[in-house]
């Protein structure tokens, strides 16, 4: 007993100590709460006075997470650092819970200035209203000197310019040269057919090759499936915006998944993340990426100007020759929060990202292409092999059809689901195209 | 308790080979990728080459370290808060009488059934306007949720067992209810104290669900969210530093556990086994 | 003479009643209150989207009840709070028993029996679903080396296996804590009853369907139903093996909120599932509480 109660008696210290700690650490938190409303007449007396004190602002994002992009996020705080004499903070989750977060953190009332979105996440920001008018801060002159009017477009909601573009291209089909070769493979297939042929030959090889990691798994699934879908001729939704899944095309596009799954040319429980791990390790021959997988391979040891003979990008194979190679558009863009006391210093912070300098750094060693007209036309990027393959497929790319719509992940979650279905054998094709157009309705 | 029959010798040495295997084995594998070079983690290779990289990585890595600590911080103070609470309830079920208590009694028994997704939605929204959101504050209060029922409800059955005897001779010295409470009662009552300060310990250090939403900030994430954040990234899974990081965070608590796991057998069951 | 400190001065009633105030303050701050607030949230289209939100009464009711795949969730989850619990449960009992057996490092092997328990459940769902793996997984890599398999099975990647896997996992993790409980309860059992039991000839078997599990019912009752609602709360391990995927084979109740709510923004319908299932647990509960009484 008198030990027990030795225990309880140092336990209890222990916790009451953390309790105490909590409490100071949420005291802390509500001081963080407050400051804005102090920072807000600093604000104000900052964009008469630019040279005001310094600040510090909050960026978020999920690259500055990730282990390729991890060094070239600090280097990009520390360019701003040392330029504005303000600090940076950044926060940063995974990409799939980025949407989330930032929904959540606009919601509470923690500090958020500025962040890094792709096209899917910018969109639920836009549709959220949280976003500042960025032609606003930065001058429609500004903007339209420095970028070309396509770049502004995806950024641009109802006459609105909520984002700063930083980075467009497409998503587009991504092979490991050598692989192929082995396959006998010299040149690219152009048409389904041929692609089919390739995956058998890759196939044949033998070995654990997956020879085309297609996404299977998660909400990625989906916007792999809708550039093949648009491939076969269909689409989700017409020109009206009615329901148009249920069709030829469409259960055309869902039986080849069943076929190439089938005969061992895709493999199920695979996400991007699957994919491009395994395309690493030289075990998948094509999948589908954006540019950033470059810098996947980059970490993993490869020098960048030989990435492409282990990682090129190519035009998605079509029905028949002669039609147009599908892609989705892919792009990172800057935003800057309605609810920011800081909104000239979270531009400026962009400002800074799309400069030449940096984002030269960032395109050389992650292959992040820039969209700065200074940039676009420079012979450094024009020249590049690996970039050029992803600009190919960028002159046809289309936004994915969801990419404007409140519910897209809901959507997209439906498309997903209903495609496993099929490949599982759950259903047959007619009945997972019909079951996505009826939920689609349904919505 | 058994006897030793060739039949029960065979049970014995099946069940210890299997379920030893099944709970150890995948331990092992555990350790055994933390502790390879990192060039080697998708080798099927056994302890072939030790290299202490992924657990160096992870201990000079600031960023695990704060979700280690924050984890800490949070468990126990939101654990401590938890065992406070159900005690005192726990107490008053067991052995006071007044009118409203059956009522009280059952509403709590029956929040164990409340959804906590669902809780979520609207504590996310109480805490927003509070302005706790994002702080320790937010999490700790909230993990109140996942022991206030199953703590109070074991506490009472424990407060149960001591015979009321003890309260009528001590009150008849005089000594007045906190005496009693803080003297007699709350000593005899501390093995399940314990048992059900490691319950709520346990839930508020496993979950994810509402450190994931409650807090946003790197700064005070948890373990839990703190690791899917950092290893599901897209371009990023590390096995052999994930493996090391939930090691290297369950060395702590083990070794409180180890010292405690007498008294939470013991604490955990006592009320009920003869109840 | 002094007055006595205020405490003193109240009635046993009155102490009794203070004594759950701070229990009664945090049930209804963070559980009632919110409770109450979803039930209320259920019949408005609220979204993390959109500031402004709106009465539509019963719509999402028939929104929920329309959707075909409703049903299934409510069988998955059924069937995962069953298999989650009783195979766990069962395991944990027969390894209970066995390390009571107190031989040479039995104590030790429970000490490290619990670490499971203790490793964070998302670090516990990034280890089974590595070892699940169909292209690099550890089983799959066993399975070739043995000779059994020529290519990988995806088990995480098929409707019939996903959510097995995600139970073995679940059962890894919670089967010490089932150990915990139950060889408490084992080491409470009377010996003078077992030794009686044997002196009229009892075999193993029939001392323990006949001694050992009758003394333990309690508790076994008491884990066994902790057990169940925990399993019905729980999160972690589908989210992070398989994200209730694939074609929803994972998708549990719990899940079905989370992402109804936080990944597709409908916090008025993701509180309309909600409320339906506590509708449904409140109907388990009354049952199995009426039944709790009557025994006593």
């Amino acid at each position: 007993m008198k030990k027990s109660r030795f225990l309880a008696l140092v336990l209890s210290v222990l916790m009451a100590a953390s309790v105490l700690a909590a409490c100071g650490g949420s005291g802390a938190g509500g001081g963080v709460a407050s400051a804005p409303a102090n920072g807000a007449s600093g604000a104000a007396a900052g964009s008469t006075a630019p040279s005001g004190n310094p600040v510090n602002i909050v960026w978020a994002g999920w690259s500055g997470e990730e282990e390729a992009s991890k060094e070239i996020f600090g280097r990009m705080r520390g360019a701003y650092e040392a330029e504005s004499g303000n600090s940076v903070t950044w926060v940063g989750w995974t990409w799939a819970d980025t949407a989330q977060q930032l929904l959540i953190r606009t919601q509470g009332s923690e500090q958020l200035d500025i962040a890094q979105v792709d096209i899917g996440i910018f969109n639920t920001l836009a549709q959220a209203g949280v976003l500042a008018d960025v032609s606003e801060i930065l001058g429609q002159g500004y903007l339209d000197s420095t970028f070309e009017a396509s770049a502004l477009e995806v950024g641009n909601v109802d006459g609105q310019q909520l984002a700063i573009p930083w980075s467009m291209a497409s998503i587009s089909m991504v092979y490991n040269p050598e692989i192929l070769a082995q396959a006998g493979w010299d040149t690219v297939p152009a048409t389904v057919e041929e692609f089919e042929k390739c995956l058998a030959d890759i196939k044949a090889l033998g070995g654990d090759v997956i020879p085309y990691a297609v996404s299977t798994k998660d909400a990625t699934s989906a916007g792999d499936f809708m550039p093949w879908l648009w491939t076969f001729g269909g689409a989700i939704y017409g020109e009206d915006g009615s329901v148009t899944i249920n069709s030829e095309a469409a259960i055309e596009c869902i039986k080849w998944y069943q076929g190439m799954l089938e005969k061992g040319y895709i493999a199920m429980d695979t996400g991007r993340g699957e994919a491009r791990q395994m395309f690493a390790q030289g075990k998948v021959a094509f999948y589908d990426d954006a540019v950033v997988a470059k810098g996947q391979a980059v970490s993993n040891g490869v020098a960048p100007q030989d990435v492409v003979n282990v990682c090129s990008a190519m035009e998605r194979p079509v029905l028949k020759a002669g039609d147009t190679p599908q892609s989705t558009m892919w792009g990172h863009m800057l935003v800057v929060f309605k609810g920011s006391e800081y909104k000239e210093q979270a531009a400026e912070l962009a400002k800074t990202l799309i400069s030449d300098e940096v984002a030269m750094d960032y395109f050389t060693n992650n292959g992040m292409p820039p969209v700065t007209k200074s940039l676009i036309t420079s012979d450094a990027v024009k020249s590049d092999a690996y970039l050029n393959g992803f600009m190919q497929s960028t002159a046809t790319a289309s936004l994915e059809e969801t990419a404007r719509m409140a519910n897209a992940s809901e959507v997209k979650t439906i498309i997903t689901e209903e495609l496993q279905a099929a490949l599982l054998g759950q259903k047959t094709a007619e009945q997972a195209a019909a079951n996505m157009e009826s939920r689609l309705k349904a919505l | 308790m058994f006897q030793k029959t060739a039949g029960f010798r065979v049970f014995f040495w099946i069940s210890l080979v299997c379920i030893g295997g099944f709970i150890f084995l995948p331990l092992l594998w555990m350790v055994n990728t933390a502790l390879k070079p990192q060039a080697e983690t998708f080798t099927m290779g056994f302890f072939n080459t030790v290299s202490l990289e992924n657990i160096k990585s992870i201990v000079t890595n600031g960023t695990i370290m704060t979700y280690l600590k924050n984890s800490l911080i949070v468990s126990f103070a939101s654990s401590f808060m938890a065992t406070l609470v159900c005690t005192l309830a726990a107490y008053s079920f067991s052995k006071f009488r007044y009118t409203g208590r059956k009522l009280i009694m059952g509403a709590f028994m029956m929040s164990q059934a409340f959804p906590q997704a669902i809780l979520l939605l609207s504590i996310y929204v109480l805490m927003q306007k509070t302005g706790l959101l994002g702080s320790y504050g937010a999490l700790l209060i909230s993990y109140v949720v996942f022991t206030l029922p199953v703590g109070t409800w074991t506490l009472k059955s424990y407060f149960d067992q001591l015979p009321d005897a003890l309260i009528e001779s001590a009150k008849i010295d005089g000594a007045g209810n906190l005496r009693i409470m803080g003297q007699i009662i709350l000593p005899m009552a501390i093995p399940g104290m314990i048992s059900v300060a490691i319950y709520g310990f346990v839930w508020s250090w496993n979950d994810l669900l509402y450190s994931m939403t409650l807090v946003t900030d790197s700064a005070k994430r948890t373990l839990a969210s703190g690791l899917v954040m950092t290893y599901l990234g897209e371009a990023s899974t590390n096995w052999g530093a994930m493996m090391a990081a939930s090691i290297v965070s369950a060395i702590p608590v083990t070794i409180i556990f180890v010292f405690l796991q007498r008294y939470f057998i013991q604490g955990l069951t006592a009320g009920a086994v003869k109840g | 003479m002094k007055k006595g400190s205020p405490l003193k001065s109240l009635t046993d009633k009155q102490v009794g009643f203070m004594l759950v105030i701070p229990g009664l303050a945090v049930f209804i701050g963070i559980i009632l209150y919110p409770f109450v607030n979803s039930v209320i949230m259920s019949f408005t289209n609220r979204s993390l989207l959109q500031p402004n939100y709106g009465w539509v009464g019963f719509e999402n009711y028939a929104k929920v009840f329309k959707d075909p795949y409703f049903l299934q969730t409510l069988g998955t989850t059924f069937l995962f709070v069953l298999l989650a619990t009783a195979i766990p449960f069962a395991l944990g009992l027969i390894w209970a028993i066995v390390l009571n057996q107190g031989f040479k490092g039995a104590e030790f092997l429970r000490g490290i029996t619990l670490v499971n328990w203790i490793i964070p459940g998302t670090a516990i769902g990034f280890l089974w679903s590595w070892i699940f793996n169909g292209q690099y997984g550890i089983l799959n890599g066993i399975l070739k080396g043995l000779g059994l398999l020529e290519t990988g099975i995806p088990f995480l990647g098929q409707t019939g296996t996903a959510l097995l896997c995600v139970v073995v996992a679940r059962t890894w993790q919670m089967l010490p804590w089932y150990m915990a409980f139950l060889l408490g309860g084992l080491q409470g059992v009377s010996l003078d009853q077992i030794e009686a039991a044997r002196i009229d000839g009892a075999g193993n078997w029939r001392v323990f369907t006949h001694v050992v599990v009758p003394s333990m019912k309690t508790i076994m009752t008491l884990v066994f139903v902790l057990g169940l609602v925990g399993n019905l709360q729980h999160f972690d391990l589908p989210w992070t093996m398989a994200q209730g995927g694939p074609a929803r084979a994972t998708t549990t109740l719990s899940i079905e909120v989370y992402t109804t709510a936080f990944k597709n923004w409908n916090m008025g319908k993701a509180a309309t599932i909600g409320t339906i299932w506590a509708v449904l647990l409140a109907c388990f509960s009354f049952i199995y509480l009426r039944q709790v009484n009557e025994a006593d």
